[in-house]
């Protein structure tokens, strides 16, 4: 129960950046409006550190999805785990 | 008797390079660019040779010049990455054609064509030392010109208080404006006082061939007293005006990199210290010295400007 209410906390949260931020508004664009430093630091730590392919290839394309993007496959998440415990019991 | 106390600058007639083996050395320089093939080292793709350039020797760095390995291949450049090996894929920005608009508050806005520039501006070389706000430098031998010899064709009007510039933005070409978060195109800027200050410099080339992409090819700006982050690259255009830019990085994070930004050993970056600086190319650190060591050149730009924020 209290995984689908986190599930549904998720989906609502969507729903009210979808409708305060724009369905097409970015993710990276969200957390740049937060802390534009830390999304930067993340980046030059990423590409500087890491390799600069894990940065273009797997970070930029999930910044780049909408922001509702992201509480949407959270809340999914909850309900997928929710559903799998549900089936088990 | 009077006594003259040498400028930092000067050195005797007997150090200066001959005229012989300085245009010797163009001459084997030019000779052998088609023999390298690593990316760093390719003359700018689709830019032509530069016209003969003499070294001013008014600047002597006072250190070794790096070696160009080192500094076409260790990069800043934000439109293709935060990391420094960005210059395999700076090659795809293409050279030419290209054009600077020089606009505002100027008497006759022009369109230059790079070509034109090189034809018509003062060129020369002269070897700057370069201080990354990072606490890493380099000494790069650049050709160009003043940027007061490109100011004077348009004519600033007398209300110009700042100048702009903008860094070209060619999506599909630079991967980092796939990040539309950022505040693209990248500006930069500095007073109408600054850029008319003869160090200020347009750079054209580098170690005598044109100015490859990865350094901010065909086209940068460069004032040797600031911080790297303040020389615009691959410059597309140039704004007169007399209300204070923003810069890109002052947008991002404006408690670490402002307006000003003069190179300030005693003054640290809120994440690390300015004191001293890596020498690029080698294991050397060295102490980091007011306005990079041109303070006789510019120190008296800052007079009564003490409450701004100069360091940073």
């Amino acid at each position: 129960m209290i995984l689908r209410t986190i599930a549904l906390l998720f989906f609502s949260l969507a729903a009210v950046m979808g409708f305060a931020l724009g369905w097409g508004y970015e993710l990276g664009a969200a957390l740049f409006r937060v802390n534009p430093g830390a999304l930067n630091a993340l980046q030059a730590g990423i590409q500087r550190y890491l390799f600069p392919e894990v940065w273009d290839g797997a970070f930029v394309p999930i910044l780049a999805m909408p922001a509702w993007g992201l509480p949407v496959l959270l809340g999914l998440v909850f309900l997928a785990i929710s559903l799998a415990r549900a089936g088990r019991g | 008797m009077p006594i003259r106390i040498p400028r930092g600058w000067e050195i005797s007639e007997a150090e200066a390079t001959p005229e012989h083996l300085v245009f010797g050395r163009r001459k084997a320089m030019g000779l052998g660019a088609g023999l390298l093939a690593a990316p760093g080292l390719a003359a700018a793709q689709g830019a032509p040779a530069l016209p003969p350039a003499m070294r001013n020797t008014r600047y002597a760095p006072g250190r070794d010049i790096s070696a160009e390995r080192e500094a076409t291949t260790f990069n800043n450049y934000y439109e293709f990455g935060s990391h420094k090996s960005i210059s395999r894929e700076a090659q795809r920005l293409p050279q030419r054609p290209w054009t600077v608009k020089v606009e505002g508050m100027v008497e006759t806005p022009r369109e230059f064509g790079i070509d034109d520039l090189l034809r018509n501006m003062p060129i020369e070389e002269r070897v700057y030392r370069l201080r990354c706000v990072e606490a890493w430098s380099m000494v790069v031998p650049w050709t160009g010109f003043p940027l007061s010899a490109l100011l004077a064709v348009v004519k600033p009007l007398a209300s110009a208080r700042f100048v702009v510039f903008e860094t070209a933005a060619v999506p599909g070409v630079m991967p980092g404006l796939r990040q539309s978060w950022y505040p693209w195109p990248y500006i930069e800027g500095c007073t109408i006082a600054e850029a008319g200050n003869e160090l200020s410099f347009m750079v054209v080339g580098a170690y005598g061939k044109p100015l490859p992409p990865q350094n901010g090819g065909p086209i940068r700006f460069h004032q040797p007293w600031k911080y790297g982050f303040k020389a615009g690259k691959s410059i597309v255009r140039i704004t007169l005006t007399d209300r204070r830019p923003v810069s890109f990085w002052e947008r991002i994070q404006p408690q670490e990199y402002g307006f000003w930004a003069n190179v300030n050993p005693e003054v640290s970056h809120p994440r690390w210290s300015q004191a001293s600086e890596r020498v690029i190319g080698t294991n050397e650190r060295i102490p980091t010295r007011l306005f990079n060591g041109y303070g006789e050149f510019v120190a008296d730009l800052y007079t009564g400007l003490q409450n701004e924020r100069l360091w940073a």
